[in-house]
């Protein structure tokens, strides 16, 4: 008999995780859960990552549905792809990278590639007149849209380093670049940014 | 005077990473001085935007829908095997093999003989089917009074009451397995095997 064939039960679809939120696990121990089959341990690590997921995701697309659509694929994906998590990253790096591939996914079916056009060059439909007032919220909706608006590129380096407190290397890691590039691109996004927002900034 | 700023130097400079020298530099000069505002302006104008909060229903949403997805998935992917309508009837079948392969190893001293029948079931399943083929008479008797035994431990309604709407090809099954899924498939039969009978 195996002496340690008792002490390893098949999860077998039990809720382990929810049940036992005095003792949360990290994401490594979830994610290894995970691969064994068991989704509640999955469903844990989602909720504890889809606020940051949809909020890049809503930041790529500045659309509510298309933003819960990618979120969606995002972990579909990563549920897919466990198996090539081998926890050299963080599970939170690991999933903003899929968030991102599968956000410029979107945009280069969506948009043809607009690495190449200047940001003060794409048509303005929502500038306002001059001495208009605008109200905060409508302020911030001209920011997201002016984001939306940028080169995959630079919107994905801007979004990740402003939005979501990462280092430029962990961006690099993400967007499989170098920091200078991503340092490069961050700088770009921020003088278009300039440029768009000009009545407003 | 020293040469202007670079494109990365000035997200250091925003950052206040950038080496003193590099930074003094945009005091002397009007056009990274004007440079180095117009960044900050932007970075502060980008970062008062929130995105907007979806309705706390939302939230549950995002895990209902992934629940889906990956249940769909799951239903053609490989990770089948280890859904519990398929493992539980699959560890059934393999209990089959195993009541079998033990009444072989009593009435066949000749034939294998493993130490640890769960064990070697568990690791060579499509090699047990084959010695469960050319099973003899007498074995086989044996075995299916082992069978019905084991049966009656399954709960009341059969495979019905566990949920199981198919039965998975055993061969399949067991070519599908990873080492490590066939250890768990060992621990989860040692314990259906050890489960008190009522
Ligand atoms: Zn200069």
């Amino acid at each position: 008999m195996r002496a340690d064939a008792t002490a390893a039960p098949w999860p077998l679809g039990a809720t382990p995780m929810s049940d036992a939120p005095e003792t949360p696990l990290d994401d490594a121990a979830l994610v290894e859960a995970a691969i064994a089959g068991d989704t509640a341990a999955f469903d844990v690590l989602v909720t504890r990552h889809r606020r940051s997921v949809y909020q890049v995701c809503y930041r790529f697309v500045n659309h509510h549905e298309d933003a819960a659509d990618l979120t969606q694929d995002t972990f579909v994906r990563a549920w897919k792809a466990l198996g090539s998590f081998r926890g050299q990253a963080r599970f939170s790096t690991w999933i903003y990278r899929i968030a991102v591939n599968v956000c410029l996914n979107r945009v280069s079916l969506k948009t043809p590639k607009t690495d190449a056009v200047d940001f003060d060059l794409v048509a303005d439909q929502r500038e306002p007149a001059p001495g208009a007032a605008i109200d905060a919220a409508e302020r911030q909706a001209m920011v997201r849209a002016a984001v939306k608006s940028l080169p995959p590129r630079q919107r994905t380096a801007l979004i990740l380093r402003t939005y979501h407190d990462l280092s430029h290397q962990e961006v690099a890691d993400i967007v499989g670049t170098s920091v200078g590039a991503v340092k490069a691109n961050v700088f770009h996004a921020l003088a278009n940014l300039k440029k768009r927002l000009e009545p407003l900034v | 005077m020293t040469p202007c700023l670079t494109p990365d130097e000035f997200v250091d400079l925003v950052d206040g990473t950038l080496a003193a020298d590099r930074e003094a530099h945009v005091a002397t000069c009007a056009a990274c001085a004007a440079t180095a505002i117009d960044v900050r302006e932007a970075l502060a104008a980008a970062m008062s935007a929130e995105v907007p909060e979806p309705s706390p229903l939302f939230w549950p949403s995002v895990n209902a829908r992934v629940q889906a997805a990956v249940a769909e998935s799951a239903a053609t992917g490989w990770r089948a095997w280890l859904r519990l309508d398929v493992l539980v009837p699959m560890a059934g079948l393999a209990l089959v093999v195993l009541a079998i392969a033990s009444a072989i190893d009593a009435v066949s001293p000749v034939g294998p003989s493993p130490a640890d029948p769960e064990v070697a079931i568990a690791a060579e399943p499509a090699e047990v089917l084959s010695e469960m083929e050319i099973a003899s008479d007498a074995a086989t008797d044996d075995a299916l009074a082992m069978v019905a035994d084991l049966a009656s431990a399954l709960p009341e309604g059969g495979w019905d009451a566990l949920g199981v709407t198919r039965l998975p090809d055993l061969d399949v099954a067991a070519a599908a397995l990873t080492a490590e899924e066939r250890d768990a498939l060992a621990a989860l039969l040692q314990s259906a095997v050890e489960r008190p009978k009522s």
